[in-house]
């Protein structure tokens, strides 16, 4: 159940930053706020938080963090197949080597 | 010459490769004027919650710069700055993992944002 719940924060998280990065594209800065996008984003990530909480009480520090890093591989697949940005080797690598530095530092 | 101004669409910019570090500095920071609740009370929930707020309007001016799977991810350089902090600050140890941790973060960063630029 803890696990459903790692996926269903890390993925708000990520759609979060999906929302954003269409409200921050849509034109000036009231036309941003105007953008039914960025309250949505805001209102996800506030959600994402929540359940980062709930579940910090639930499972340890060293184990929540890194699972939180999952999120990053859910934002490079929707900035693939939502957004249309190219996916790189280069970038696939540099995540690798994030989620790696994550681990390591929680243990 | 139109093929030309497709490419520029690129990567990401210095501006929001920038906007994204303060970003993540500001979680950082946020973060760890929280930890002086215990001190400081409400003011410390307030001021932390302000740091992050200011993030969170870098994030999303950044976003208007660059390619989100380039800028997203330079949140995670809230862990190089959440270490160094907690080191400076709350006199935290670094052990030797998390120097490699934060070293092969570094270098992700380094990978993901060194692509074309526009």
């Amino acid at each position: 159940m803890n696990y459903i719940l790692v996926v269903a924060m890390t993925g708000i998280a990520a759609f979060a930053s999906f929302f954003l990065k269409k409200a921050a594209n849509s034109g000036s800065i009231i036309m941003i706020i105007k953008n039914y996008r960025l309250w949505l984003g805001g209102m996800l990530y506030v959600i994402s938080a929540l359940i980062n909480i709930w579940l910090l009480q639930k499972m340890p520090y060293s184990v929540v963090v890194p699972l939180g890093a999952i999120c990053y591989v859910w934002t490079m697949l929707i900035s693939r197949f939502l957004l249309g940005e190219t996916i790189t080797i280069r970038k696939i690598a540099g995540i690798v080597c994030i989620l790696a530095g994550i681990v390591l530092l929680a243990v | 010459m139109s093929k030309q101004s497709e490419n520029s669409a690129a990567k990401a910019s210095v501006k929001g490769i920038a906007l994204m570090l303060i970003c993540a500095t500001c979680l950082a920071l946020g973060q760890l004027i929280w930890k002086f609740y215990d001190v400081y009370g409400v003011v410390a929930l307030l001021a932390g919650f302000a740091v992050y707020g200011f993030g969170a309007l870098a994030m999303i001016f950044a976003y208007r710069y660059g390619e989100l799977s380039v800028l997203q991810p330079l949140n995670s350089f809230s862990y190089v700055v959440s270490l160094a902090l907690g080191a400076a600050v709350l006199h935290e140890s670094v052990t030797a993992p998390k120097y490699a941790g934060v070293a092969l973060i570094l270098i992700g960063l380094i990978l993901i944002s060194g692509g074309k630029r526009s």
